[in-house]
Order: C-alpha cells, then structure tokens, then sequence
C-alpha cells in the first residue's frame, strides 16, 4: 500500500529557499510551483515556467530537485513541468511583489 | 505512449515541422536580427530568438514525448522547416518569413488548442499568448517595410510574395491531413488557408501580394 502524504508544507518551505536565477525571488513566491505531492520518499512537483523560452529551466529544476533530497525522508524529485494554466505576472505573491516595488521593477 | 495511429502520425509530422521552422527562425533572428536597422529592433529580434528556441524546444520535447523516445539535444532542424525560412539572409527577408511563417504557425497552434485531448490543447496555450507578440512586431515592420521610401518596398513586396505562397501551400497540406481532425488533435471550426488570406489581406492589398 502507497501512502500519500497530505502534509506537503515542509516542501513548500524548503522550495522558498530556491531562488529564481534571474531575480533573487524564490521559486514560490514566483508562482512556479503548482502543487507538491510526496508517496513513500518520491516527491512529484508540478510546475511551470515564466515564459516557454525560459533559459535557466534545467537550473532551476537542479536546484529543486537538490533542495529537496536535502530533506532525510526524500529518495526521489519527479518534476512535471507544464503549461496551463499558462503563468502570469498575477501569480507572484505579495512578498514577490513587494521586494520588485523596492527594485523597481514593474510586476504589472 | 498512445497507439501510433494515421493521425498521431501526421499530428508528430506537424509538431516537428512547426518546431522545425521555430528553430530556423530563432536561429535567423541572431544571425539577421544581430544587424537589424536599428538598436531596438536588434534587442528586439534577439529577445524573440529567445523565444522561438524555447518554443522549438518545448515542441521537440512534446515530440518525443508523443513517440515515446528519449527527448535528445537537438543540433539542427530536421529537414521541415519551410524553405522560405531557411534562406532569410537580410532583414528584409526576415521579417517576411518571421510574419508569414508565425501568422501560419498561429492558426494551426489555435486549432490545436480546441483539441479534443485536453493535454494537446494545454501544451499550447502559453506558447500561444508569447507568440502572439512575435507577429504582433513582424506586422508592425512589415507596415513600415511597405511604407518605406526608395527600393525597400519593392523588395519588402517581393520578399513577402515568396514567403506569403509558401505558408499558403504549408496550410493547404496541413488541412488535407484530415486524420488529424477526425481523431482530435485538431478543431475543424474554419478553414486554415482561408483565415492566412484574412490575415494577409489586412496587412496589404490582393493585388500587390499573391495569397496562391
């Protein structure tokens, strides 16, 4: 029998400290990540990107990936990347925006 | 992978060549674009070099992924891109193809996003919106191109009258697969080569642009 774990926060957290290449804002509060499900050690990550074109996609799944086999209890990251729904600026959260207010960079 | 039916056959067949002609074109961009008339246009076309890869990419990827084959590095277009594209050697011709070929590219694109399978359709959509800024920009040159002084409407008229055909020819074989609308993988709301006329004949009048 496959146990489905529901509590997924812990993930969640440790994927805050993965930064997006290119701003340093995580991949989290970028909006990226569409849900996490973990299943005996294996954690699948569904995600996606901000534009298809998206130069650093295999550095930032690296740097999910690592992140997460740093967790004691994960033997396994599957990320499943797609694109619907499509990402747009509305994803960001208010963290994200705040800290492009502050560089002055528009999240409109 | 799902069974290797007619229509999952021409359907792999038209996502490699819409992937084949996003290479081509992400690859003319720098080579061409790099010497663009002027310093926005050049950030411009690199910026949607970018783009274009990236799309060709995810449509060789979702290739693969429909053979169910390793996704490999790929080095070159495989043979599908349309001519026109290949041969862009100025920015003249660039934005000729860039037009004719995405304006082409986007019709078949959002016929595949009312696909009956809902995970063809939600490949798409993204690709769909970025695109749209890519002809968005080609329109916008070619109207200058047009109304520009000297030779370079002519030569911009006669760059188009190549490119323009042979994205007609690419949309009149993609409708005669019928196997790919009678199995799904694309809607069958309105007629491809008719729309590319529509299209077309916004931008210039009949006479002066062959739509045949």
């Amino acid at each position: 029998m496959t146990a489905v774990s529901t509590d997924t926060q812990k993930y969640w957290n440790a994927l805050k400290e993965v930064m997006d290449p290119e701003f340093p804002i995580s991949v989290v509060d970028m909006g990226l990540i569409y849900d996490i499900q973990e299943t005996n050690g294996a954690v699948n990550v569904t995600m996606t990107f901000t534009a298809v074109g998206c130069a650093c996609t295999e550095w930032i799944k690296g740097d999910i990936e690592n992140r997460l086999l740093e967790e004691q209890e994960v033997r396994e990251v599957n990320i499943e990347v797609v694109w619907d729904p499509p990402w747009t600026v509305d994803r960001l959260s208010e963290e994200a925006r705040e800290r492009m207010k502050n560089w002055g960079v528009s999240s409109r | 992978m799902a069974e290797q039916t007619a229509g999952l056959t021409s359907f792999i067949h038209l996502v490699e060549t819409i992937a084949d002609n996003k290479y081509v074109l992400g690859d003319r961009l720098v080579e061409v674009g790099v010497s663009g008339p002027n310093l926005e246009a050049t950030l411009a076309a690199i910026a949607m070099a970018q783009g274009e890869l990236g799309h060709a990419r995810l449509l060789y990827n979702w290739s693969a992924d429909l053979k169910g084959v390793k996704k490999a590095d790929v080095k070159d277009q495989s043979g599908k891109a349309l001519p026109n594209a290949v041969k862009v050697n100025n920015w003249i011709t660039l934005i000729a193809s860039l037009y004719a070929t995405n304006a082409a590219i986007d019709l078949v694109l959002k016929a595949v996003s009312e696909s009956e399978h809902a995970k063809v359709a939600s490949r798409v959509q993204k690709l769909i919106n970025e695109q749209k800024e890519h002809i968005i920009y080609a329109r916008g040159w070619a109207k200058q191109l047009l109304n520009d002084k000297g030779a370079v409407p002519a030569k911009f008229k006669e760059a188009l009258n190549e490119a323009i055909p042979e994205a007609g020819e690419w949309l009149k074989s993609v409708e005669a697969q019928t196997e790919i609308v009678e199995e799904g993988y694309m809607s069958k709301t309105v007629s491809l080569y008719e729309a590319f006329k529509a299209e077309v004949e916004q931008l210039t009048t009949p006479a002066l642009v062959s739509t045949n």
